[in-house]
């Protein structure tokens, strides 16, 4: 199911399967946004990055029940800031309440639960999580 | 996704072309995981032409790191972009993994 639509002040949107087949997409749709916007490589790699965890999780543990779902992702970019929405209807799961990994272990004992979301963290400059009446909810705010 | 492999003087080189992330993830492990199964134990992952890695790139190369030192082996992470430079810097992978500028360099190294 593919959609992306622009408005006039800088608002893109598409939608994603449930399945990490998808993820080429996502990469496609930042790619197409930060030409657009000249954007630099890496604030590219670090939005695609961000939601490429997020939207990993919400596919993997967001629809324990199974079936087909939809995940909305929509950008809008400003002169100063970057932010991004993504919504589903899926189980509640809130990033937010997820400790961060030890990143300073050794190899024995280092693990990469938790990591997707710590970069999220370490990436943008704020991740606001709403349950909604339909499903999850998370903003992300990067400021340029 | 493109993984090409090739020996040479004694190791195993994992070239990964593309992206490894959630979607390439499991295919990148399989890879791996057959190489170690034919004998391997000293192993280079050439990424040269990686673009990006995520979390669950990442978890490969844990993976494969730890299966190495299982094996008294050792594994080189060579030629990494910015992207892939920052994302083992952030998640601490850099200090416990061994890296090089080049697969010359790594193969130089794997001599030693």
């Amino acid at each position: 199911m593919t959609d992306k639509d622009e408005n006039g002040c800088g608002e893109a949107v598409i939608r994603l399967d449930n399945r990490l087949d998808e993820l080429g997409r996502l990469h496609a749709f930042f790619e197409e946004i930060g030409e657009r916007a000249n954007w630099p490589d890496r604030l590219k790699f670090d939005m695609t990055l961000s939601c490429e965890e997020l939207l990993t999780n919400t596919i993997n543990y967001g629809f324990p029940q199974g079936g087909r779902h939809v995940i909305t992702l929509s950008v809008q970019s400003f002169p100063a800031e970057v932010e991004v929405r993504l919504e589903d209807g899926g189980v509640p799961f809130n990033p937010l309440e997820f400790g961060e990994p030890d990143v300073s272990l050794d190899l024995e004992q280092r693990s990469v639960g938790g990591l997707g979301i710590f970069f999220v963290r370490r990436l943008m400059n704020e991740m606001i999580y709403e349950r909604t009446e339909t499903g999850n909810r998370i903003i992300l705010r990067k400021l340029l | 996704m493109i993984i090409v492999t090739t020996q040479r003087e004694g190791a195993a080189i994992m070239s990964i072309e593309g992206r490894l992330d959630g979607q390439h993830a499991q295919t990148a492990e399989s890879s791996f995981l057959a190489l170690a199964g034919e004998g391997n134990t000293r192993f280079i992952f050439d990424f040269s032409a990686m673009q990006y890695i995520s979390s669950a790139g990442l978890r490969v190369v844990l993976v494969a790191a730890k299966k190495v030192r299982s094996l008294q082996g050792r594994l080189i992470c060579a030629s990494m972009n910015d992207q892939v430079r920052d994302v083992f810097e952030m998640s601490g992978f850099l200090s416990i993994l061994e890296t090089a500028d080049s697969t010359e360099e790594a193969l130089e190294r794997l001599k030693a």
